[in-house]
Protein backbone atom coordinates (compact mmCIF):
# COMPACT_ATOMS: atom_id res chain seq x y z
CA UNK A 1 0.00 0.00 0.00
CA UNK A 2 1.31 3.45 -0.83
CA UNK A 3 1.92 5.86 2.01
CA UNK A 4 -0.96 7.88 0.77
CA UNK A 5 -3.32 4.95 1.02
CA UNK A 6 -2.06 4.22 4.49
CA UNK A 7 -2.87 7.75 5.63
CA UNK A 8 -6.28 7.86 3.98
CA UNK A 9 -7.25 4.62 5.76
CA UNK A 10 -6.24 6.16 9.08
CA UNK A 11 -8.20 9.31 8.25
CA UNK A 12 -11.35 7.44 7.35
CA UNK A 13 -11.18 5.32 10.50
CA UNK A 14 -10.78 8.33 12.76
CA UNK A 15 -13.62 10.16 11.01
CA UNK A 16 -15.84 7.09 11.29
CA UNK A 17 -15.08 6.83 15.01
CA UNK A 18 -16.17 10.43 15.38
CA UNK A 19 -19.37 9.90 13.41
CA UNK A 20 -20.32 6.88 15.50
CA UNK A 21 -19.29 7.98 18.98
CA UNK A 22 -18.64 11.72 18.88
CA UNK A 23 -15.71 13.10 20.81
CA UNK A 24 -16.27 10.93 23.87
CA UNK A 25 -13.38 8.54 23.16
CA UNK A 26 -11.03 10.89 21.36
CA UNK A 27 -7.99 12.38 23.04
CA UNK A 28 -6.79 15.90 22.39
CA UNK A 29 -4.18 15.11 19.75
CA UNK A 30 -6.59 12.85 17.83
CA UNK A 31 -9.12 15.67 17.76
CA UNK A 32 -6.46 18.08 16.49
CA UNK A 33 -5.58 15.47 13.87
CA UNK A 34 -9.22 15.34 12.74
CA UNK A 35 -8.97 19.09 12.14
CA UNK A 36 -5.55 18.93 10.49
CA UNK A 37 -6.80 16.43 7.88
CA UNK A 38 -8.45 19.38 6.16
CA UNK A 39 -5.42 21.62 6.19
CA UNK A 40 -2.79 19.00 5.35
CA UNK A 41 -4.18 16.69 2.69
CA UNK A 42 -1.20 14.38 2.20
CA UNK A 43 0.94 14.47 5.31
CA UNK A 44 1.34 12.42 8.45
CA UNK A 45 -0.85 14.53 10.70
CA UNK A 46 -0.09 12.52 13.82
CA UNK A 47 3.46 13.85 14.01
CA UNK A 48 2.43 17.45 13.31
CA UNK A 49 -0.39 17.25 15.85
CA UNK A 50 2.18 16.34 18.52
CA UNK A 51 4.62 19.03 17.34
CA UNK A 52 1.88 21.65 17.65
CA UNK A 53 0.68 20.68 21.12
CA UNK A 54 4.28 20.34 22.35
CA UNK A 55 5.14 23.79 21.10
CA UNK A 56 1.99 25.61 22.27
CA UNK A 57 0.97 23.50 25.24
CA UNK A 58 -2.71 22.93 24.42
CA UNK A 59 -5.27 22.90 21.65
CA UNK A 60 -6.59 26.24 22.89
CA UNK A 61 -3.15 27.83 22.60
CA UNK A 62 -2.69 26.33 19.12
CA UNK A 63 -5.96 27.89 17.96
CA UNK A 64 -5.16 31.22 19.62
CA UNK A 65 -1.61 31.42 18.22
CA UNK A 66 -0.79 34.02 15.53
CA UNK A 67 -0.25 32.77 11.99
CA UNK A 68 3.46 33.71 12.05
CA UNK A 69 4.10 31.51 15.09
CA UNK A 70 2.14 28.58 13.68
CA UNK A 71 4.19 28.58 10.46
CA UNK A 72 7.37 28.20 12.52
CA UNK A 73 6.26 24.63 13.23
CA UNK A 74 7.68 22.14 10.73
CA UNK A 75 5.00 21.05 8.27
CA UNK A 76 2.66 23.99 8.88
CA UNK A 77 2.42 26.37 5.94
CA UNK A 78 0.36 29.49 5.51
CA UNK A 79 -2.74 27.56 4.37
CA UNK A 80 -2.71 25.27 7.40
CA UNK A 81 -2.05 28.17 9.76
CA UNK A 82 -4.95 30.09 8.23
CA UNK A 83 -7.20 27.08 8.65
CA UNK A 84 -6.33 26.77 12.35
CA UNK A 85 -7.03 30.50 12.76
CA UNK A 86 -10.46 30.04 11.13
CA UNK A 87 -11.29 27.17 13.50
CA UNK A 88 -10.23 29.28 16.48
CA UNK A 89 -12.49 32.13 15.36
CA UNK A 90 -15.51 29.95 14.52
CA UNK A 91 -15.23 28.26 17.91
CA UNK A 92 -15.96 31.57 19.66
CA UNK A 93 -19.20 31.82 17.71
CA UNK A 94 -20.43 28.29 18.25
CA UNK A 95 -22.51 29.15 21.29
CA UNK A 96 -21.25 26.35 23.50
CA UNK A 97 -18.81 28.47 25.45
CA UNK A 98 -20.01 30.67 28.25
CA UNK A 99 -23.70 30.53 27.57
CA UNK A 100 -23.60 26.76 27.66
CA UNK A 101 -22.96 26.90 31.37
CA UNK A 102 -26.46 28.35 31.70
CA UNK A 103 -29.21 26.13 32.98
CA UNK A 104 -32.51 26.30 31.17
CA UNK A 105 -34.23 25.99 34.52
CA UNK A 106 -36.79 28.77 34.19
CA UNK A 107 -39.09 29.85 31.41
CA UNK A 108 -37.17 33.15 31.14
CA UNK A 109 -33.77 31.45 30.79
CA UNK A 110 -35.01 28.93 28.26
CA UNK A 111 -36.81 31.50 26.11
CA UNK A 112 -33.79 33.83 26.17
CA UNK A 113 -31.56 30.92 25.15
CA UNK A 114 -33.67 30.18 22.08
CA UNK A 115 -34.06 33.86 21.12
CA UNK A 116 -30.27 34.24 21.24
CA UNK A 117 -29.75 31.06 19.29
CA UNK A 118 -32.04 32.05 16.41
CA UNK A 119 -31.07 35.73 16.42
CA UNK A 120 -30.40 36.89 12.86
CA UNK A 121 -31.17 33.48 11.38
CA UNK A 122 -33.50 33.74 8.37
CA UNK A 123 -34.07 30.05 7.78
CA UNK A 124 -37.03 28.07 8.97
CA UNK A 125 -35.43 25.69 11.40
CA UNK A 126 -36.10 23.32 14.27
CA UNK A 127 -33.65 22.80 17.12
CA UNK A 128 -33.73 20.06 19.71
CA UNK A 129 -31.81 20.52 22.95
CA UNK A 130 -31.35 17.55 25.22
CA UNK A 131 -30.65 18.44 28.85
CA UNK A 132 -29.84 16.59 32.05
CA UNK A 133 -32.39 16.47 34.84
CA UNK A 134 -30.54 19.56 36.15
CA UNK A 135 -31.56 21.23 32.82
CA UNK A 136 -28.01 21.63 31.63
CA UNK A 137 -27.70 21.43 27.82
CA UNK A 138 -25.97 18.23 26.73
CA UNK A 139 -26.67 17.95 23.04
CA UNK A 140 -28.14 20.00 20.19
CA UNK A 141 -29.68 18.83 16.95
CA UNK A 142 -31.01 21.09 14.20
CA UNK A 143 -33.30 20.00 11.38
CA UNK A 144 -35.25 21.59 8.56
CA UNK A 145 -38.95 21.59 7.57
CA UNK A 146 -37.83 19.74 4.42
CA UNK A 147 -36.75 16.85 6.57
CA UNK A 148 -40.28 16.62 8.00
CA UNK A 149 -41.98 17.05 4.64
CA UNK A 150 -39.87 14.34 3.03
CA UNK A 151 -40.28 11.97 5.98
CA UNK A 152 -36.52 12.05 6.57
CA UNK A 153 -36.75 12.85 10.24
CA UNK A 154 -35.84 9.65 12.03
CA UNK A 155 -37.53 9.84 15.44
CA UNK A 156 -35.84 6.68 16.65
CA UNK A 157 -32.48 8.21 15.86
CA UNK A 158 -33.39 11.32 17.84
CA UNK A 159 -34.45 9.18 20.79
CA UNK A 160 -31.16 7.26 20.63
CA UNK A 161 -29.14 10.45 20.40
CA UNK A 162 -30.88 11.83 23.50
CA UNK A 163 -30.35 8.58 25.38
CA UNK A 164 -26.69 8.42 24.38
CA UNK A 165 -26.06 11.95 25.58
CA UNK A 166 -27.60 11.16 28.96
CA UNK A 167 -30.44 13.65 28.43
CA UNK A 168 -33.52 13.36 30.61
CA UNK A 169 -35.42 16.32 29.24
CA UNK A 170 -35.81 17.92 25.89
CA UNK A 171 -36.73 21.33 24.47
CA UNK A 172 -37.83 21.98 20.91
CA UNK A 173 -37.10 25.42 19.46
CA UNK A 174 -38.68 26.55 16.20
CA UNK A 175 -37.53 29.52 14.13
CA UNK A 176 -40.32 31.26 12.22
CA UNK A 177 -38.55 34.02 10.29
CA UNK A 178 -41.37 34.62 7.82
CA UNK A 179 -44.63 33.55 9.54
CA UNK A 180 -45.80 35.02 12.81
CA UNK A 181 -44.90 33.29 16.04
CA UNK A 182 -48.09 31.26 16.39
CA UNK A 183 -47.70 27.54 15.82
CA UNK A 184 -48.71 26.07 12.49
CA UNK A 185 -50.15 22.60 11.98
CA UNK A 186 -46.69 21.11 11.35
CA UNK A 187 -45.36 22.46 14.66
CA UNK A 188 -48.13 20.73 16.64
CA UNK A 189 -47.63 17.54 14.73
CA UNK A 190 -43.87 17.37 15.14
CA UNK A 191 -44.13 18.26 18.84
CA UNK A 192 -46.60 15.47 19.38
CA UNK A 193 -44.63 12.93 17.32
CA UNK A 194 -41.41 13.68 19.18
CA UNK A 195 -43.17 13.47 22.56
CA UNK A 196 -44.67 10.13 21.55
CA UNK A 197 -41.24 8.80 20.59
CA UNK A 198 -39.26 9.93 23.63
CA UNK A 199 -41.62 10.01 26.60
CA UNK A 200 -42.17 6.21 26.76
CA UNK A 201 -38.40 5.81 27.27
CA UNK A 202 -38.27 8.34 30.05
CA UNK A 203 -37.21 11.54 28.29
CA UNK A 204 -39.60 14.40 28.99
CA UNK A 205 -40.45 17.11 26.47
CA UNK A 206 -40.34 20.21 28.65
CA UNK A 207 -41.42 22.83 26.15
CA UNK A 208 -41.73 23.79 22.51
CA UNK A 209 -40.80 27.40 21.89
CA UNK A 210 -41.45 29.29 18.68
CA UNK A 211 -39.24 32.30 17.98
CA UNK A 212 -39.80 35.17 15.64
CA UNK A 213 -37.38 38.04 16.11
CA UNK A 214 -37.83 39.16 19.71
CA UNK A 215 -41.10 37.30 20.23
CA UNK A 216 -41.67 33.84 21.59
CA UNK A 217 -44.61 31.46 21.86
CA UNK A 218 -44.28 28.73 24.49
CA UNK A 219 -46.44 25.61 24.20
CA UNK A 220 -46.25 25.12 27.95
CA UNK A 221 -47.25 28.69 28.80
CA UNK A 222 -50.16 28.53 26.36
CA UNK A 223 -51.50 25.15 27.37
CA UNK A 224 -50.70 23.62 24.00
CA UNK A 225 -49.68 20.28 25.47
CA UNK A 226 -53.29 19.16 25.84
CA UNK A 227 -52.61 16.09 23.67
CA UNK A 228 -50.97 14.56 26.72
CA UNK A 229 -54.29 14.40 28.53
CA UNK A 230 -55.90 12.62 25.60
CA UNK A 231 -53.43 9.78 25.64
CA UNK B 1 -13.46 26.48 -7.39
CA UNK B 2 -13.25 30.25 -7.57
CA UNK B 3 -9.58 30.48 -6.73
CA UNK B 4 -9.40 34.25 -6.85
CA UNK B 5 -12.15 34.66 -4.27
CA UNK B 6 -10.78 31.94 -1.98
CA UNK B 7 -7.25 33.38 -2.15
CA UNK B 8 -8.56 36.83 -1.31
CA UNK B 9 -10.59 35.53 1.65
CA UNK B 10 -7.66 33.50 2.95
CA UNK B 11 -5.42 36.57 2.79
CA UNK B 12 -7.94 38.54 4.85
CA UNK B 13 -8.13 35.70 7.37
CA UNK B 14 -4.34 35.37 7.65
CA UNK B 15 -3.96 39.08 8.23
CA UNK B 16 -6.34 38.84 11.20
CA UNK B 17 -9.36 40.36 9.49
CA UNK B 18 -11.88 37.69 10.53
CA UNK B 19 -14.45 39.98 12.14
CA UNK B 20 -15.24 41.86 8.94
CA UNK B 21 -16.00 38.66 6.99
CA UNK B 22 -19.69 38.04 6.28
CA UNK B 23 -21.33 34.74 7.20
CA UNK B 24 -21.28 33.79 3.51
CA UNK B 25 -17.56 34.57 3.21
CA UNK B 26 -16.87 32.53 6.34
CA UNK B 27 -18.82 29.59 4.93
CA UNK B 28 -16.94 29.80 1.61
CA UNK B 29 -13.64 29.85 3.48
CA UNK B 30 -14.64 26.84 5.54
CA UNK B 31 -15.71 24.85 2.47
CA UNK B 32 -12.52 25.79 0.61
CA UNK B 33 -10.57 23.42 2.85
CA UNK B 34 -12.75 20.46 2.01
CA UNK B 35 -14.70 20.90 -1.24
CA UNK B 36 -13.14 21.10 -4.68
CA UNK B 37 -15.92 22.44 -6.87
CA UNK B 38 -18.94 24.78 -6.82
CA UNK B 39 -17.95 26.14 -3.43
CA UNK B 40 -20.10 29.26 -3.69
CA UNK B 41 -23.22 27.32 -4.68
CA UNK B 42 -22.70 24.88 -1.83
CA UNK B 43 -22.13 27.69 0.66
CA UNK B 44 -25.35 29.38 -0.48
CA UNK B 45 -27.30 26.14 -0.23
CA UNK B 46 -26.03 25.52 3.31
CA UNK B 47 -26.89 29.05 4.41
CA UNK B 48 -30.30 28.92 2.79
CA UNK B 49 -31.05 25.67 4.62
CA UNK B 50 -29.57 26.40 8.04
CA UNK B 51 -29.28 30.19 8.18
CA UNK B 52 -25.77 30.27 9.64
CA UNK B 53 -22.70 28.15 10.38
CA UNK B 54 -23.73 27.61 14.00
CA UNK B 55 -27.03 25.94 13.11
CA UNK B 56 -25.40 23.94 10.32
CA UNK B 57 -22.90 22.62 12.84
CA UNK B 58 -25.80 21.33 14.98
CA UNK B 59 -27.28 19.33 12.10
CA UNK B 60 -26.97 15.62 11.49
CA UNK B 61 -23.80 15.39 9.32
CA UNK B 62 -25.12 12.59 7.15
CA UNK B 63 -28.32 14.46 6.36
CA UNK B 64 -26.47 17.73 5.80
CA UNK B 65 -24.13 16.03 3.32
CA UNK B 66 -27.00 14.57 1.31
CA UNK B 67 -29.29 17.56 1.47
CA UNK B 68 -26.73 20.26 0.68
CA UNK B 69 -24.71 18.25 -1.82
CA UNK B 70 -21.43 18.31 0.08
CA UNK B 71 -19.11 15.43 0.98
CA UNK B 72 -19.38 13.64 4.30
CA UNK B 73 -15.87 14.96 5.07
CA UNK B 74 -17.21 18.50 4.77
CA UNK B 75 -20.21 17.64 6.94
CA UNK B 76 -17.86 16.30 9.62
CA UNK B 77 -15.73 19.45 9.44
CA UNK B 78 -18.80 21.64 10.06
CA UNK B 79 -19.95 19.31 12.85
CA UNK B 80 -16.55 19.49 14.60
CA UNK B 81 -16.77 23.25 15.28
CA UNK B 82 -18.86 23.17 18.49
CA UNK B 83 -16.76 20.29 19.81
CA UNK B 84 -13.59 22.41 19.80
CA UNK B 85 -14.60 24.07 23.05
CA UNK B 86 -14.63 20.85 25.00
CA UNK B 87 -11.07 20.13 24.03
CA UNK B 88 -9.97 23.66 24.74
CA UNK B 89 -10.91 23.23 28.40
CA UNK B 90 -8.75 20.14 28.64
CA UNK B 91 -5.04 20.18 29.32
CA UNK B 92 -4.74 23.91 29.58
CA UNK B 93 -1.14 23.55 30.68
CA UNK B 94 0.13 25.99 33.27
CA UNK B 95 -3.31 26.98 34.46
CA UNK B 96 -3.19 27.96 38.12
CA UNK B 97 -5.20 25.63 40.38
CA UNK B 98 -4.39 27.20 43.72
CA UNK B 99 -7.86 28.17 44.99
CA UNK B 100 -11.04 26.17 45.52
CA UNK B 101 -12.94 28.21 42.97
CA UNK B 102 -10.26 27.82 40.27
CA UNK B 103 -10.21 24.06 40.76
CA UNK B 104 -14.00 23.76 40.68
CA UNK B 105 -14.21 25.87 37.55
CA UNK B 106 -11.49 23.87 35.80
CA UNK B 107 -13.06 20.48 36.45
CA UNK B 108 -16.61 21.67 35.77
CA UNK B 109 -15.59 22.63 32.24
CA UNK B 110 -13.48 19.48 31.90
CA UNK B 111 -16.52 17.27 32.41
CA UNK B 112 -18.85 19.27 30.19
CA UNK B 113 -20.85 16.82 28.10
CA UNK B 114 -19.46 13.73 29.84
CA UNK B 115 -22.05 11.37 31.23
CA UNK B 116 -20.16 8.30 32.44
CA UNK B 117 -18.54 8.22 35.82
CA UNK B 118 -14.87 9.01 35.30
CA UNK B 119 -11.87 9.56 37.52
CA UNK B 120 -9.69 12.39 36.26
CA UNK B 121 -6.42 13.35 37.94
CA UNK B 122 -4.54 16.63 37.56
CA UNK B 123 -0.79 16.66 38.17
CA UNK B 124 0.57 19.99 39.43
CA UNK B 125 3.99 21.53 39.83
CA UNK B 126 5.28 23.13 43.05
CA UNK B 127 3.63 26.42 42.17
CA UNK B 128 0.27 24.66 41.81
CA UNK B 129 0.12 25.06 38.10
CA UNK B 130 -1.21 22.26 35.94
CA UNK B 131 1.33 19.98 34.28
CA UNK B 132 -1.22 17.57 32.84
CA UNK B 133 -4.69 16.18 33.45
CA UNK B 134 -5.83 12.75 32.34
CA UNK B 135 -8.61 10.29 32.66
CA UNK B 136 -7.36 7.50 34.91
CA UNK B 137 -10.36 5.23 35.14
CA UNK B 138 -13.93 4.91 34.05
CA UNK B 139 -16.75 3.43 36.10
CA UNK B 140 -17.59 3.49 39.76
CA UNK B 141 -15.23 5.40 42.01
CA UNK B 142 -15.58 2.80 44.73
CA UNK B 143 -13.24 0.51 42.83
CA UNK B 144 -10.07 2.39 43.67
CA UNK B 145 -7.55 -0.39 44.22
CA UNK B 146 -6.78 -0.63 40.54
CA UNK B 147 -6.84 3.14 40.10
CA UNK B 148 -4.25 3.82 42.81
CA UNK B 149 -1.47 2.31 40.78
CA UNK B 150 -2.50 4.27 37.69
CA UNK B 151 -2.73 7.53 39.66
CA UNK B 152 0.76 7.01 41.08
CA UNK B 153 2.09 6.11 37.65
CA UNK B 154 0.55 9.22 36.11
CA UNK B 155 2.03 11.53 38.77
CA UNK B 156 5.49 9.99 38.53
CA UNK B 157 5.52 10.06 34.74
CA UNK B 158 4.72 13.77 34.84
CA UNK B 159 7.37 14.50 37.50
CA UNK B 160 4.69 15.77 39.80
CA UNK B 161 4.44 15.42 43.57
CA UNK B 162 1.09 17.19 43.99
CA UNK B 163 -2.15 15.94 42.49
CA UNK B 164 -5.85 16.78 42.53
CA UNK B 165 -8.43 14.02 42.18
CA UNK B 166 -11.78 14.57 40.55
CA UNK B 167 -14.78 12.65 39.39
CA UNK B 168 -18.22 13.32 38.02
CA UNK B 169 -21.63 12.26 39.32
CA UNK B 170 -23.39 11.99 35.99
CA UNK B 171 -26.79 11.17 37.41
CA UNK B 172 -26.94 13.23 40.60
CA UNK B 173 -25.72 16.42 42.19
CA UNK B 174 -22.22 16.98 43.50
CA UNK B 175 -22.87 16.08 47.16
CA UNK B 176 -20.04 13.73 48.25
CA UNK B 177 -21.09 10.20 49.18
CA UNK B 178 -19.55 8.19 52.07
CA UNK B 179 -17.79 6.08 49.40
CA UNK B 180 -16.24 9.19 47.89
CA UNK B 181 -14.76 10.07 51.27
CA UNK B 182 -13.50 6.53 51.92
CA UNK B 183 -11.93 6.37 48.45
CA UNK B 184 -10.21 9.70 49.05
CA UNK B 185 -8.77 8.51 52.37
CA UNK B 186 -7.49 5.37 50.76
CA UNK B 187 -5.82 7.18 47.85
CA UNK B 188 -4.29 9.81 50.18
CA UNK B 189 -2.81 7.05 52.34
CA UNK B 190 -1.41 5.17 49.36
CA UNK B 191 0.16 8.26 47.79
CA UNK B 192 1.88 9.14 51.07
CA UNK B 193 4.13 6.09 50.63
CA UNK B 194 5.67 7.62 47.54
CA UNK B 195 5.61 11.23 48.80
CA UNK B 196 2.81 12.42 46.56
CA UNK B 197 0.48 14.98 48.13
CA UNK B 198 -3.21 14.79 47.30
CA UNK B 199 -4.23 18.43 47.45
CA UNK B 200 -7.96 18.16 46.87
CA UNK B 201 -10.79 16.07 45.45
CA UNK B 202 -13.34 17.87 43.24
CA UNK B 203 -16.75 16.34 42.56
CA UNK B 204 -18.83 17.65 39.67
CA UNK B 205 -22.59 17.03 39.57
CA UNK B 206 -24.83 16.63 36.56
CA UNK B 207 -25.96 20.23 36.86
CA UNK B 208 -22.38 21.41 36.37
CA UNK B 209 -21.92 22.52 39.97
CA UNK B 210 -18.78 21.35 41.74
CA UNK B 211 -17.62 20.85 45.34
CA UNK B 212 -14.14 20.69 46.82
CA UNK B 213 -13.81 18.02 49.51
CA UNK B 214 -10.99 19.99 51.11
CA UNK B 215 -13.27 23.00 51.39
CA UNK B 216 -16.38 21.17 52.62
CA UNK B 217 -14.96 18.25 54.65
CA UNK B 218 -11.71 19.84 55.74
CA UNK B 219 -7.96 19.59 55.30
CA UNK B 220 -7.62 16.67 57.71
CA UNK B 221 -9.01 14.31 55.08
CA UNK B 222 -5.87 15.00 53.06
CA UNK B 223 -3.29 14.56 55.83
Amino acid sequence: MSENGLHSGHRERLRQRYLENGTENLCEHEFLELLLFYALPRINTNEISHLLTDRFGSLKNVLDAPVEQLTEVKGIGKTAAGFLKLMGELRKDSGYSGKDALHLSTYELASQWFLDYFKGNNSELYLIIGTTSGIRPQVRFSFTPDMIRNHQLDLKRIALMLLKSGSERMFLGINHPSDDFYPIERDYLITRNIADAIEPIGIYLTDTMICKGENIFSFRQNGSFSFREMR
Amino acid sequence: MNKGLVDMLRKRLESGDFDSLSERERMILLLSYSEHSSIEEKADRLLETYGNIKSASDADPEFLAKNCNVSIQTAVLINLIPQIDRFCAINSKNILLDTYSRRKQFFASYYKGIRREKLVVAALNRRRRLIAAAEIAEGSSTDVSFSKRLIAEFAVKNNSDTIILSHVHPMSNCTPSPEDIRATESIVAAMKHIDITVLDHIIVGDDGDAVSLRETIGAKLFR
